[in-house]
């Protein structure tokens, strides 16, 4: 059944528009739908390069310690 | 950690970022996520309405809210004060100033929902207490743990690690609020 289903299904999408956010493709929320779809799409791409840019100044600002004083410095890096 | 290379002693660095505030950045990553959920069921429900927001109700304070925004801005300043030095006085000065915030918060509230604007009085009325309220929660929590690290402070165990992790939290409760004012109020 699911087989027969399917493909008629992905043959006709219109039906797909009905989400419940939209309840009609048609209106006005269409566009802001897609905008804000797109903005949360992108939104945790954003922070998750702004993160790992952060990490990566900040491992190139800090100094690496390869001596003897270093040994005794105590600390060790969590991050 | 040993060095396999003859002659060279053992590699160590100092810690860079404080566990407490990676956990916290995380932990704000989500919160912005939360909020970005809010404001897009704002935005989208918003712009289907033939009048939004809805006609008869009452109208929100922009004027004193903005002036009540302004003490809340000014909290994260003293807060990046209080990063730099006499931490105690910036901090008391902070927990007053997001104090007046919460307090006018409060108050709007009490007299929105005499005036009619209730959580189930339409989706604007659902919609504004739900954003503006899990603001202020947050606040309130935010000068909680503020008045904690006050606290700490003057008994000499505040460790920099927790106050940094404490203060991107404060940062990203004054933040937020510019465009969540923009969004509803304006």
């Amino acid at each position: 059944m699911i087989r027969l289903l399917l493909p008629l299904l992905l043959w006709v999408p219109a039906p797909a528009w009905a989400c419940p956010s939209c309840f009609d493709p048609k209106d006005s929320r269409q566009s802001d739908f897609l905008w804000s779809t797109i903005g949360m799409s992108l939104l945790p791409l954003t922070m998750m390069a702004g993160i790992i840019g952060w990490f990566w100044w900040s491992l190139r600002r800090a100094p690496i310690e390869n001596s003897a004083g270093a040994a005794s410095a105590g600390a060790s890096a969590n991050v | 950690m040993d060095s396999a290379l003859p002659g060279l002693r053992p590699t160590r660095s100092r810690v860079l970022i404080e566990s407490e505030v990676v956990a916290m950045v995380i932990f704000v990553f989500t919160e912005v996520m939360l909020f970005a959920g809010f404001l897009s069921a704002y935005t989208i429900i918003g712009s289907g309405a033939p009048v939004w927001p809805p006609v008869g109700e009452p109208e929100l304070p922009v004027g004193p809210t903005a002036v009540a925004s302004l003490a809340l801005i000014l909290s994260g300043g003293a807060v990046m004060m209080s990063g730099r030095g006499a931490t105690t006085r910036w901090l008391g000065v902070a927990l007053g100033l997001a104090g007046v915030f919460v307090v006018w918060q409060v108050v709007e509230a009490v007299r929105l929902v005499q005036a009619g604007l209730t959580m189930v009085s339409s989706a604007h009325g659902g919609f504004f207490y739900t954003i503006v309220g899990a603001h202020a929660i947050h606040a309130l929590v935010a000068m909680i743990v503020l008045s904690g690290c006050l606290w700490r402070q003057t008994r000499g165990g505040l460790s920099p690690g927790l106050f940094k992790a404490v203060r991107i939290f404060w940062y990203f409760v004054v933040g937020l609020w510019p465009v969540l004012y923009a969004a509803v109020y304006l």
